[in-house]
C-alpha cells in the first residue's frame, strides 16, 4: 500500500559553492571581454524537478513501443500532419550530447537549433521560452546525467505547407515573441508560482487553448479547451467558468486529480492526461500542486463548451459531457 | 487413470452451467440495454470512487462510511467481465473498444487488475486512515486505468 502525499520533493537549496558561482561569473566577466554571457551554473538535481514539471519525458520517449527514455520516436498526430520527437538523450551522435549550454538554452527560449533551423512550435519553446536561466542550466544538467542511446531521428510526416520547414521563419517572425516569465506583484507567490508551473514549464495550454490556422495560440481563449487537441482528441475548458469550465472544482478536487487522476465523479482521465498524470504532475510537490489549483481558479472564466454537455443532474465532471459511456 | 475428485467436478460442470447461462443471458438481451446496464454500473462504481475520494482528501469527515464505499465495490468488481458479451458494441453510443473482444485474455487480466486491487481498498476504508485510504484509491485508479488505456477509446 501507498500513501497518496508523495514524499516532498525539495529543490535543493544550493551550497554556498553555487550560491555564488553566478556573481563569481560575472565578476570574471567584468574583467574580460571574452566573457558573452553569465551562464548559471546548471545543477542536475535541481534540474529533475525542472525536467518532471516540464514533462519532457512524455513527448520524447515512445513508450508505445518500449522506446528508449528520451530516445524520441514517439509520434504526435496534430492537425498539421504527424511528428516524431528527437532523440534529446546525450548521446553525442544522434542525441544532443554535442549541444553546448548555449545551444541548450537557444532551443527552449528561442526555438532554434544549433544550425539556425527554427523548431515546429510542436515542441513548445512557445511556452519554454519563459524559463528562467536557473531551470534551463538545472535541466541540462539532469538531462545530460541520463543514459545516451544511440537512436536516429525519423523525419516528420506533415502536410503542405508545413513540410517545409522554412515557413517557420515567417512564422516565428510574426507570432513567436519570447518573453521571460515575470511573477504578477498583484498575484500571491503561490498563485506567481502556478502561473509559471501552467503556462511555462508544464505548457498546458498548448494542448488547453485552441489554435487558430496558423497553429497559433489564442491569447483570448487561455486554458478554454478545443476539440481538436493533439492525436485528435477532446481538451476540456480548465477556466473556473461553472457550465462550460471546471468552475464547481474545489482547489482539492484539481490537486487531487493531478495525484491520482481521477475527475471529481470518480472517473479517471486517459489519453494525453493521463499521461500528465503519470510522468509530471502526480510527482509533483505538494505546494507546487496546490500552486497549479490556485493558479487556476484565479483565471477569468471562459464560457466555451468544448464536446457534448454534460448531462444534467449529473456530478460535476467539468464540461465534458457524459465521461462514462463505456 | 486420470479422475476427477467428485466434487472438482462437480463444481467444473457447475462452472460451465453458470457460464452456458450468462452467455445465454447476455446474448438474449438487446446490446443496447446491456451497454446502459454497463454505463450505469460504471457510474455507481464512480459514485463510490468520489464518495471515498472527498473522505480520503478530507473534503467531508465520513471516514465511517469509507468502508461501506469501498465494500460496494469490492462486491461488484466481479461483475465486470460478463458486461461485455460478445456482441454487445451497437445500439447505443459507447466508447468500448473491439479490442476488448479481440483480446479478451488482455481484458480479462486488466479486469483481474481492478479487483485485485479491492482488498486492500477495504481494508485502509476500514483502518480509518485518510493516507493509507488515498494511496488505495489511487492504486485501484492505476487499474482503472489500465484497463480504460487499452480497453475504452480515448475522448
Amino acid at each position: 500500500m501507498t500513501t497518496w502525499t508523495p514524499a516532498g520533493r525539495k529543490r535543493p537549496a544550493g551550497g554556498p559553492a553555487r550560491r555564488f558561482a553566478a556573481p563569481a561569473v560575472l565578476a570574471l566577466c567584468g574583467l574580460s571581454s571574452a566573457c558573452g554571457s553569465a551562464w548559471a551554473q546548471g545543477d542536475a538535481e535541481a534540474g529533475e524537478a525542472v525536467f518532471i514539471a516540464a514533462n519532457c519525458q512524455s513527448c520524447h520517449t515512445d513508450y508505445a513501443n518500449d522506446g528508449a527514455l528520451l530516445a524520441g520516436g514517439r509520434a504526435l498526430k496534430t492537425p498539421f500532419g504527424t511528428f516524431y520527437s528527437p532523440n534529446i538523450t546525450p548521446d553525442p551522435k544522434t542525441g544532443i550530447g554535442n549541444w553546448s549550454d548555449e545551444d541548450f538554452r537557444r532551443a527552449l527560449i528561442h526555438g532554434r537549433a544549433p544550425d539556425g533551423a527554427r523548431y515546429y512550435p510542436v515542441f513548445p519553446y512557445t511556452s519554454y521560452s519563459g524559463m528562467t536561466d536557473q531551470d534551463v542550466a538545472d535541466l541540462k544538467a539532469y538531462i545530460f546525467s541520463l543514459p545516451p542511446v544511440e537512436k536516429a531521428n525519423r523525419p516528420h510526416d506533415l502536410k503542405w505547407p508545413f513540410s517545409w520547414r522554412w515557413v517557420m521563419a515567417p512564422w516565428q517572425w510574426l507570432f513567436f515573441h519570447p518573453e521571460r516569465f515575470a511573477p504578477d506583484p498583484e498575484r500571491d507567490d503561490l498563485v506567481n508560482r502556478g502561473a509559471y508551473l501552467v503556462d511555462t514549464l508544464g505548457h498546458c495550454g498548448e494542448c488547453h487553448t485552441p489554435r487558430n490556422r496558423f497553429g497559433v495560440l489564442k491569447d483570448d481563449m487561455h486554458l478554454a479547451g478545443q476539440e481538436e487537441g493533439p492525436e485528435g482528441g477532446i481538451v476540456p475548458n480548465i477556466t473556473p467558468d461553472p457550465e462550460t469550465g471546471i468552475g464547481n472544482w474545489s482547489d482539492n478536487d484539481i490537486t487531487w486529480l493531478l495525484i491520482t487522476g481521477f475527475l471529481p465523479d470518480g472517473d479517471n482521465v486517459q489519453g494525453g492526461m493521463g499521461e500528465v498524470v503519470e510522468h509530471s504532475t502526480s510527482r509533483l510537490t505538494d505546494t507546487d500542486r496546490q500552486a497549479i489549483a490556485a493558479y487556476l481558479n484565479s483565471l477569468p472564466p471562459i464560457v466555451h463548451q468544448v464536446g457534448p454537455p454534460r448531462e444534467t443532474g449529473d456530478t460535476d465532471t467539468g464540461g465534458g459531457g457524459d465521461e462514462f459511456d463505456y | 487413470m486420470f479422475v476427477l475428485g467428485r466434487r472438482t467436478a462437480g463444481a467444473v460442470i457447475a462452472g460451465a452451467v453458470m457460464m452456458a447461462g450468462l452467455s445465454v443471458a447476455g446474448a438474449a438481451d438487446e446490446p443496447a440495454n446491456i451497454i446502459k446496464y454497463r454505463q450505469n454500473v460504471m457510474k455507481a462504481n464512480g459514485g463510490h470512487i468520489s464518495a471515498i475520494a472527498a473522505i480520503a482528501k478530507g473534503d467531508v469527515s465520513f471516514m465511517d462510511q469509507a468502508e461501506d464505499h469501498a465494500r460496494a465495490m469490492a462486491a461488484t468488481a466481479g461483475d465486470i467481465l460478463p458486461l461485455f458479451p460478445e456482441g454487445s458494441d451497437t445500439g447505443a453510443d459507447h466508447r468500448s473498444l473491439p479490442a476488448i473482444w479481440t483480446d479478451w485474455a488482455g481484458f480479462e487480466k486488466a479486469a483481474k487488475a481492478y479487483e485485485d486491487a479491492m482488498p486492500a481498498l477495504v481494508e485502509a476504508a476500514a483502518s480509518g486512515d485518510r493516507a493509507a485510504l488515498g494511496g488505495a484509491l489511487r492504486d485501484v485508479g492505476q487499474a482503472c486505468k489500465g484497463c480504460h488505456d487499452d480497453f475504452r477509446e480515448d475522448k
